[in-house]
């Protein structure tokens, strides 16, 4: 627990001495806020009410959430792998469950913030109309699960190469295809076969929660999701061992 | 009493490549034992094995009486290293780096910063301790390098060719750094550089294509491996009949005339059995006919010979 922390504190610092962690946090929340803007000022969105507003508001948000993690998480192996680092933190007491886990909390710590940051947009919200609030915190519940997903994701693939962009591309790429399988779940003929994309979307369990839906289903999904990639990636950083 | 590191019948494959072969060898408390080896001879396997970075094949270790392979968590506690590249957080400053090492190599919190201002007193890093690792050169990477090392105060040392890539005067400090560190803590040094070894170490470890050739203490190899003695003498005066009398001094094996102009003064190296100092006798013999003596001296062979007739004995071997 001790060295899982002092692995976090280093990552989250080192997120901040170079101007990527800045310029992450900063992207996602001037995109976030340029979008909730556009919807705001659009009479027709308007019409639609606060509740679809922050629905339709969270799910672009998504694809931002895409395009930003690979970004964070690109660098957390790969880089240390490429430097040589590795070798170090590899010889130290640790066990390579505490390395993988404190990385991978120092990066959802850093989605944490730009999350908190992003919470102004239903304040505002709240200040000219009167939104359900239950309904927007299930909401970034959702939000906040599916970018954990995203992140251990992130942490996998960087895990399996030397290089940053590879590890970057790589995370995109997989995730993108698990999002798209949504997509062939609602051109689906077949129910079951309509049933079994709908499964493989990582973005089908977000969706209930923006409808102010907690199922322990979906929660147990993302949880499971997030324990699956992080047990890859420690068995990918011990691989070197079996070569 | 153990040994402090004990290595048993190491081998290690990459593929069908076998990178070391039965590699065994023991190392006392105490010890500086340098590794010696010409590149690819399998010393940073050897020591990536020891640290638990990689596991062997087959054989066994132990480390400071943890079982390397059975207790990986045990043993990297009683090991500080320093990989060859040095490889640091160059984004981290060299009070926070530390620090951070100190803190994931389990020193309790409150000796932390005893632990650390000693290391960074006794690499000689107190005026550089908030600049950016980034920054710094080579030499004073190197003493990071070792800095993190030592944090936790480790039994063993474990350096990879701790002096490579430096000026001379940067080798000259680590080197003199490195000594400082023996007495009570073991030190394994990894390197190529042959004087290296007969200045810090008192235990060398000479290994090629995988496999110990030699082990022992480099006053000892060097004493083992000279079979005779050498004196080189350099006499104004005939040649020819200087190289007769020369040959009938009792003891003699060999005469070997260096220089073949009849001019200038003569050259000869002279070979004798091990047991018998030639050298007055020569002297003697060379006043008693009337030349000049110019220059006698016996010529010790160095360590580098001695690498070269080890690493080089099976080519030597085979008829032409």
């Amino acid at each position: 627990m001790k060295n899982t922390f002092a692995i976090f504190m280093k990552e989250l610092k080192s997120y901040f001495v170079s101007p990527m962690g800045y310029f992450v946090v900063a992207a996602f929340f001037c995109l976030n806020s340029l979008m909730f803007y556009i919807f705001m000022s659009e009479p027709e969105w308007r019409a639609m009410g606060s509740m679809r507003l922050m629905r339709a508001l969270l799910t672009n948000e998504c694809f931002i959430l895409l395009l930003v993690v690979p970004a964070m998480t690109m660098r957390l192996f790969a880089e240390e792998k490429k430097s040589g680092t590795i070798e170090l933190l590899m010889t130290c007491p640790l066990r390579d469950s505490e390395v993988v886990l404190g990385k991978y909390l120092a990066a959802l710590s850093l989605f944490a913030m730009m999350l908190l940051l992003c919470l102004i947009h239903p304040f505002i919200l709240s200040r000219v109309s009167d939104p359900h609030w239950p309904t927007i915190l299930s909401g970034y519940l959702g939000f906040f699960l599916l970018g954990s997903a995203f992140i251990s994701m992130g942490t996998f693939t960087s895990s399996l190469t030397r290089s940053q962009l590879i590890a970057a591309l790589f995370c995109f790429g997989i995730l993108l295809v698990l999002w798209i399988v949504g997509w062939i779940a609602n051109l689906a003929q077949q129910p079951q076969i309509k049933e079994v994309f709908k499964g493989l979307s990582v973005l089908s369990p977000f969706e209930s929660f923006t409808k102010g839906i907690i199922s322990l289903e979906n929660i147990l999904y993302y949880i499971s999701f997030v324990f699956y990639c992080l047990y890859l990636t420690v068995k990918s950083v011990q691989a070197k061992k079996w070569r | 009493m153990r040994s402090l590191i004990e290595v048993e019948h190491l081998t290690k494959f990459y593929g069908a490549f076998p990178a070391i072969q039965d590699i065994s060898f023991r190392v006392e408390k105490g010890d500086i034992m340098g590794f010696l080896g010409p590149n690819a001879a399998g010393k940073t396997t050897t020591m990536r094995i020891l640290t638990c970075f990689m596991p062997a094949t087959s054989g066994n270790a132990r480390v400071a009486g943890c079982d390397i392979f059975s207790d990986p968590l045990e043993t990297r506690r009683h090991i500080g290293y320093l990989p060859e590249s040095v490889p640091l957080y160059t984004d981290m400053s060299v009070f926070s780096y530390l620090k951070f090492m100190a803190c994931v190599k389990g020193v309790p919190r409150k000796q932390r910063n005893g632990r650390i201002a000693s290391v960074i007193d006794s690499c000689g890093l107190s005026e550089r301790s908030s600049d950016l690792i980034g920054h710094l050169s080579k030499g004073y990477r190197q003493r990071v390098g070792i800095a993190q090392a030592l944090v936790h105060d480790p039994d063993v040392l474990i350096l990879d060719e701790p002096t490579v890539g430096l000026d001379p005067k940067q080798i000259n400090e680590i080197r003199g750094l490195i000594k400082g560190l023996g007495g009570n803590r073991t030190i394994v040094l990894s390197t190529h550089i042959l004087p290296e070894v007969a200045m810090i170490c008192n235990k060398v470890v000479i290994i090629d294509e995988g496999k110990v050739i030699a082990m022992d203490s480099p006053e000892n190899l060097t004493q083992q491996l000279m079979q005779s003695r050498r004196v080189r003498i350099i006499v104004r005066g005939p040649s020819i009949l200087i190289e007769e009398r020369l040959k009938d001094i009792p003891g003699i094996k060999r005469v070997e005339r260096k220089n073949p102009s009849e001019d200038a003064p003569c050259v000869f190296e002279l070979e004798s059995n091990l047991e018998i100092d030639i050298r007055s006798s020569a002297a003697a013999q060379i006043v008693k006919n009337g030349w000049e003596l110019l220059e006698l001296r016996s010529i010790s062979m160095s360590l580098e010979d001695i690498f070269l007739k080890l690493t080089t004995k099976e080519k030597e071997a085979i008829p032409l």
